[in-house]
């Protein structure tokens, strides 16, 4: 039986007079893999924010676990990786392991501090990662793949069952890219993470995402991406060519294996 | 003179011993001013300050009693300002500042002009601090100090990113609404060191200097406390010795110490 993670029912939400979500309904169940794509301004991050409680929505129900949002507050089963590496300053004096510990404060009273299984969970985290090498580097020294690599330990050194990510490819090169798509799924098919991730690649995340969630402030369609390449809507949205060149990406991707080609995480 | 004779003078080891504790308390709030780019609220608060101290002195009272509560409040003015008005940071602190400035200009002229107290505000006259001053600045400090050490882990996380420090369960707002209550006292406890005018160099330049050369946030807290206390220490020293205005030249000393790091990890790139 599938385990419920997130529901949205006839959620609205408006920044001032202008409709950005409109009547938006899904679920999530335990071990989805949720690509959430759409134009610019179509309501991707605005929605990832309600589901955040960084919003509040002006009409509809949300429950995450089963418990309203209103009321939840479990954030320790949820991690959260922002689109930030490009606007992070990269002079912030914090080595990698200080980031990383971040991760851990949601499951901790007050005052906040770390013992010894929260170190080892770091070291967990950044190995998984394969940064476990740079924990004491200063996190503005490194590269926009290895700090991209840092902020998702810290959103997973917490082990949360509900991760959500928000354009974490945007400042990856190619290489990178196809790594940090792998590693995903490996935590959502191993660990059974329930995974949405806010992306414009729509080829590249029809690889590894059990579903697509197209939204344009509704949703124009939420399915596999097998149906999605013979969606009539889909079709009627972006036209048959822009279908077939998307969908002919992911065929041709299809035989690619980041992991078996690196052979690392 | 001699150091030795020097350091015995009671005047001097109050300012000594309040100016280490406040120099160290504007360098670890500094750091998290600095890094989310608020470090003119230091400013803007002692404007506030200007204000309040004018208000104390038409009232008859110590300005310290007025102070403290008057700058708390406009401090959590600002908060509300960049919250509620949408206002950028920076436009906030201009209003409560130009504010702080008018009321004490006004409040002033209303007792009958400035006065020789209000410019040892203006100014600073740390030489001159009083040893029940010496005794409410230090346990302020200590109890600032002890807030900090608490919500250390908060304040760091949101600093680096206050949304992810939201969603990991974190009362952001509450960490706010403490941090600049805690900055506001520091303004105040702060004044009779530099001087309302000079107030935030103590909160800049200890933490810019730290940048230079932490390699991590534990040794950033380290370095911009090391790098206050010897600026402090070393100002009262020499502003005595020269016969300076011993505010200015703690902001001096802040300054070379700053070049001079910088300067330092210039020729160690250049190796």
């Amino acid at each position: 039986m599938s385990v419920n993670i997130l529901t949205v029912e006839n959620l609205h939400f408006c920044y001032n007079s202008s409709e950005v979500i409109s009547d938006i309904s899904f679920s999530v169940s335990r071990g989805d893999y949720i690509g959430l794509v759409g134009p610019n301004g179509s309501g991707k991050t605005t929605l990832i924010k309600i589901i955040l409680g960084l919003l509040k929505p002006y009409r509809g129900i949300l429950t995450l676990f089963g418990d309203d949002s209103k009321i939840f507050s479990q954030w320790n089963r949820i991690g959260y990786l922002p689109q930030m590496v490009s606007s992070m300053n990269p002079r912030f004096p914090a080595t990698v392991r200080e980031v990383v510990a971040m991760g851990l404060l949601s499951g901790k009273g007050f005052p906040k501090y770390l013992n010894r299984a929260d170190r080892m969970a770091i070291d967990r985290a950044l190995e998984l990662l394969d940064i476990r090498q740079l924990k004491k580097t200063p996190i503005g020294e490194l590269s926009g793949g290895q700090q991209q690599r840092v902020l998702v330990a810290r959103a997973i050194v917490n082990c949360p069952e509900f991760i959500i990510l928000d354009e974490p490819t945007a400042a990856l090169d190619p290489e990178t890219r196809d790594r940090f798509f792998a590693l995903l799924r490996n935590i959502n098919r191993e660990r059974q993470v329930t995974i949405i991730m806010v992306t414009h690649d729509i080829g590249n995340i029809g690889q590894y995402a059990s579903k697509l969630l197209y939204i344009d402030k509704k949703i124009i369609f939420y399915g596999s991406f097998g149906d999605f390449c013979i969606s009539s809507e889909i079709t009627q949205f972006f036209g048959e060519y822009a279908q077939h060149v998307i969908c002919h990406r992911h065929n041709s991707a299809s035989d690619y294996n980041p992991l078996r080609n690196h052979g690392t995480y | 003179m001699e150091l030795i004779d020097f350091l015995q003078y009671g005047f001097v080891q109050r300012a000594l011993v309040a100016g280490t504790f406040i120099a160290l308390l504007c360098s670890t709030l500094g750091i998290f001013l600095v890094l989310r780019r608020f470090s003119l609220i230091g400013d803007g608060l002692a404007h506030a300050t200007f204000g309040s101290v004018a208000l104390a002195m038409l009232l008859n009272m110590t300005p310290l009693y007025v102070s403290i509560p008057f700058v708390m409040a406009c401090s959590l003015g600002i908060l509300k300002l960049t919250e509620n008005a949408r206002l950028y940071g920076d436009a906030a602190i201009g209003v409560v500042s130009s504010m702080g400035i008018a009321t004490g200009i006004i409040l002033s002229s209303i007792a009958g002009g400035f006065n020789v107290d209000l410019f040892s505000y203006l100014f600073g006259s740390i030489l001159s601090i009083s040893t029940t001053e010496v005794i409410i600045s230090t346990v302020l400090s200590l109890l600032v100090i002890l807030v900090i050490i608490l919500c250390y882990h908060e304040l760091m996380s949101i600093t680096f990113d206050a949304e992810s420090a939201k969603v990991s369960g974190i009362n952001t707002k509450l960490i706010n609404n403490i941090f600049v209550l805690l900055t506001a006292m520091t303004v105040v406890l702060s004044m009779k060191v530099v001087g309302i005018l000079l107030i935030s160099a103590l909160f800049i330049f200890p933490p810019i200097t730290a940048l230079q050369i932490a390699q991590s946030f534990n040794m950033m807290i380290i370095c911009s406390g090391l790098s206050a206390i010897i600026s402090v220490v070393s100002g009262i020293i020499i502003s005595f010795f020269l016969d300076l205005p011993t505010g200015a030249t703690i902001v001096v000393m802040n300054f070379i110490l700053f070049t001079a790091v910088i300067m330092h990890k210039k020729l160690i790139t250049r190796r």
